[in-house]
């Protein structure tokens, strides 16, 4: 099942899936250290930017690029 | 091609071999930090061509040799997608460097050694600065160097730009690798896509493309699709292996459904997680968000919270610089002396409390006139002019660097993102355009934080339309000449010019945001450093280094057009003029009169307000007072209402003054931040044609209104 990452409530944690394309931000996503695979953090998901930690740095989303982010549950987490 | 050890001349005359060393991090590495602590000798060579980057390079001294570091642009990779990029790609691979330090963070290992695989498959003459070192293990994070130098095959030297530590290492690591002979670049395993990169590598021998990265990595960008070296390939007749690189292109992404970039970008962070593996332990430590974070953050909180945190700083930025905006609430509560008196303690105050001094003492020393007019009243207050914008600009630029530095203003920059989008910008415009509602000067200034050179020059070009300080004076003189007997009127009037000044910026902002080919709304991707105490010594540096540049670069500008200024005010075709009336400049106002007949303004009263906005270009406050003295009336107020002024013309005139155009130091600051005379022009003319058109509209609704 995968979900997008403003479906990640706060405290969660979720695996990258996928960036859809369509925004030019897909390759500086990629290279900020968001590829597939890699294990997300969600810090902060309330309406503002979507605050997530990857790869031991906190980065802030506004939701048009958060909800293009697919992700999948991590075990441990909710999502 | 490689130059290894030019010679140069030592400032002693002697010769002493230099080596040239590129400086490579992401942002928030710890870059200026490091730069600065490293070198002395600090040279600014204008602004990377075509862009509004700065270049700067710094020497360091050591032994007998010397190494001239530049400073490249923070960047996340090299790929070339932003401006930034191509500034730093285009340096690795056409510059003429001898060594790369590429800085990786300590406290972020996992995420910043991407940037040096970057570097490290380009070159062997690679040295790795681990920054932050001091903080690490605080934080957590204990990284292996000697497992780090073996699985990078690199010299990797922890180094704390706060201690010192590992600096003189540094040095002489570079000096090592700078001189080692077969130095080779690294090779990262592309798994699935290793048969496309050789048979590219393959295609590529024999084709002198003249850049300074070996085949494979060449063949990786072209399977990457990066069109600059795509272009470059073509120019140096490698039109077939395009070709080829297009087929493998597209078999890959067929047959995996992924695009081959994606690939290697995916398999190069896998190579950093192997090696982070091995290299890297982090203990949890504090690893959830702080209470400041949280509460930054917080959807109902924060907005207000950050907005309390930047708006104390600014007033007290400005309180300190001028008494502004307590100069005014005195002043309004009719407590006129002591508003003076504050005014006159002010750091501005005191500035040019100092230049009048001099200026009497001139005057009285019986210089010959003209002569002692023009230092006087031309040369004197133009250098008082510059002067007196150092201290707001030290302060100002100590409480961004502070903002940035403890982590708080991109966490504002998060929180506020919503509302700034609206005007075409980020989040990352809220320190720019607060300030500017002081002073645009240090506004422009700011801009350098905005996340890209899209967002820079937006706001270059549009925060000028805020009306400063100095404005809003010129906003309250027309408003107590013409709309003193009702306040609730007065009011509405001057928040109608901040309106119409705000309007005018937002779109200004989105215009130039078309003009530059960026659409839709701009999009939040912001690293967010933890917050933390700044280290003032950095917070210092970073705010002297933009004053000293400020006076360099800017200073001179703004001398020498206050210095034509004053000729033009002053002189006329008979010499000096014996009043203002018979200057160039009135003569000037006089061939732009004819633009106020828009307003239904004609003859000597046109005269006046043209030759008014002629002499607020110096500083917008003396619009008003240069009424006062071309009239010959004592009271600046008293002059303005001789003009006997319809209230439509008052309305459309106090828009027209708040905007017009920005004032001299503004100009000289979009000059020298953009560097770009073209920038400078459109950004005076827009704004003059913006300002008329927004007040004759506000004139021609007004006057339907009062009829
Ligand atoms: N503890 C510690 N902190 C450091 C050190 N060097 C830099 N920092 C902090 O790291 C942050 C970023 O430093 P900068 O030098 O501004 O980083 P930069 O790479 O130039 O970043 P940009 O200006 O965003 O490109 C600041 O908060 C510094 O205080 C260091 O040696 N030790």
């Amino acid at each position: 099942m995968t979900v997008s990452l403003l479906d990640v409530s706060e405290g969660g944690r979720a695996i990258v899936v996928d960036i859809w394309e369509g925004i030019g931000a897909k390759r500086r996503l990629l290279e900020m250290g968001l590829t597939p695979g890699s294990e997300v953090e969600v810090v902060s998901n309330c309406r503002g930017p979507v605050v997530v930690r990857v790869r031991g740095v906190t980065v802030a989303l506004s939701r048009g690029v958060a909800g293009r982010i697919r992700v999948k549950p991590a075990g441990g987490g909710d999502g | 091609m490689v130059k290894v050890g030019r010679k140069t001349r030592s400032q002693k005359g002697g010769e002493e071999r230099g080596y040239k060393v590129a400086i490579l991090g992401n942002p928030n590495v710890g870059k200026s930090t490091l730069f600065t602590s490293l070198t002395s000798e600090v040279a600014h060579i204008a602004n990377w061509p075509g862009t509004t980057i700065e270049r700067k390079e710094g020497v360091l001294r050591f032994d007998s040799w010397k190494l001239v570091f530049v400073d490249l642009p923070g960047v996340y990779s090299l790929a070339g997608t932003s401006v930034e990029e191509k500034v730093a790609r285009d340096f690795i691979l056409e510059g003429d460097w001898d060594a790369i330090l590429v800085l990786v963070d300590s406290l972020a290992p996992e995420r910043t050694l991407y940037l040096a695989l970057h570097a490290l498959e380009i070159t062997g003459k690679v040295v790795i600065a681990l920054t932050k070192w001091d903080a690490a293990h605080s934080s957590g994070v204990h990284v292996n160097v000697e497992e780090l130098k073996r699985a990078l095959g690199a010299r990797v030297v922890p180094v704390s730009a706060v201690t010192g530590e590992g600096l003189d290492e540094l040095t002489r690591a570079l000096l090592e690798v700078v001189r080692e002979e077969g130095t080779k670049p690294l090779t990262v395993d592309y798994g699935q896509l290793e048969p496309a990169v050789a048979e590219l590598e393959h295609g590529l021998k024999g084709i002198n493309m003249r850049l300074r990265a070996p085949l494979r990595w060449i063949a990786l960008r072209l399977l990457e699709g990066d069109g600059y070296v795509a272009e470059v390939v073509r120019r140096a007749g490698g039109e077939e292996v395009l070709g080829k690189a297009g087929e493998l292109r597209e078999a890959i992404t067929k047959s995996t459904g992924v695009d081959p970039g994606e690939v290697i970008v995916s398999q190069r962070y896998r190579y950093v997680d192997s090696i982070s593996k091995r290299a890297v332990l982090r203990r949890e430590v504090g690893r959830e968000a702080g209470r400041l974070e949280r509460f930054l953050l917080s959807p109902v909180w924060g907005p207000p919270f950050s907005l309390a945190i930047l708006l104390s700083l600014y007033l007290a930025v400005f309180a300190l610089n001028t008494g502004f905006p307590l100069n005014l609430i005195l002043e309004f509560a009719g407590f006129h002396e002591a508003a003076e008196a504050l005014e006159s303690y002010t750091l501005s105050g005191l500035v040019s409390s100092f230049f009048g001094l001099l200026a009497d003492h001139v005057e009285a020393s019986g210089i010959p006139e003209p002569l002692a007019s023009f230092l006087a009243e031309g040369l004197i207050p133009g250098l008082s002019l510059v002067v007196s914008f150092l201290p707001l600009i030290l302060t100002a630029l100590i409480a961004l660097s502070f903002l940035e530095d403890s982590g708080i203003g991109p966490y504002a920059a998060a929180s506020l993102h919503k509302f700034l989008q609206r005007l075409g910008l980020s989040g990352r415009a809220v320190y720019p355009v607060l300030i500017s509602i002081g002073c645009n000067v240090p506004a422009i200034m700011a801009s350098r934080t905005a996340p890209d050179e899209v967002e820079r020059k937006q706001l270059m070009v549009s925060v000028p339309f805020v009306p400063c300080q100095a404005r809003l004076l010129v906003l309250l003189a027309f408003a107590s000449a013409y709309f003193s007997r009702d306040p609730l009127f007065a009011t509405l009037a001057v928040a109608l010019s901040y309106v119409a000044a705000f309007a005018l910026l937002g779109a200004t902002s989105l215009l130039a945001r078309r003009a530059l080919g960026s659409y839709g709304a701009p999009e939040l991707i912001l690293e967010l450093p933890r917050p933390h105490m700044p280290s003032l010594k950095v917070v210092w540096w970073i705010a002297w280094d933009y004053a000293e540049h400020y006076v360099k670069r800017a200073g001179l500008i703004i001398f020498g057009l206050s210095a034509l200024l004053w000729c033009l005010t002053r002189l006329g075709p008979g010499g000096l003029a014996a009043s203002p009336g018979e200057s160039y400049a009135a003569s000037l106002g006089r061939c732009l009169a004819p633009l106020a007949g828009v307003f239904g303004l004609y003859g000597s009263r046109a005269e006046i307000v043209a030759f008014a906005a002629l002499a607020g270009l110096v500083a917008k406050e003396t619009a008003v007072l240069s009424i006062a003295v071309y009239t010959g009336s004592a009271d600046p107020i008293e002059a303005l209402s001789k003009l006997e002024l319809t209230p439509p013309q008052a309305l459309a005139l106090m828009v027209f003054f708040s905007t017009y155009m920005p004032c001299l130091a503004a100009i000289a600051t979009i000059a020298r931040e953009s560097d770009s005379l073209e920038m400078t022009l459109t950004s005076v003319i827009w704004s003059i044609l913006a300002s008329l058109s927004a007040s004759y509209a506000v004139y021609a609704l007004a006057s339907m209104f009062f009829t």
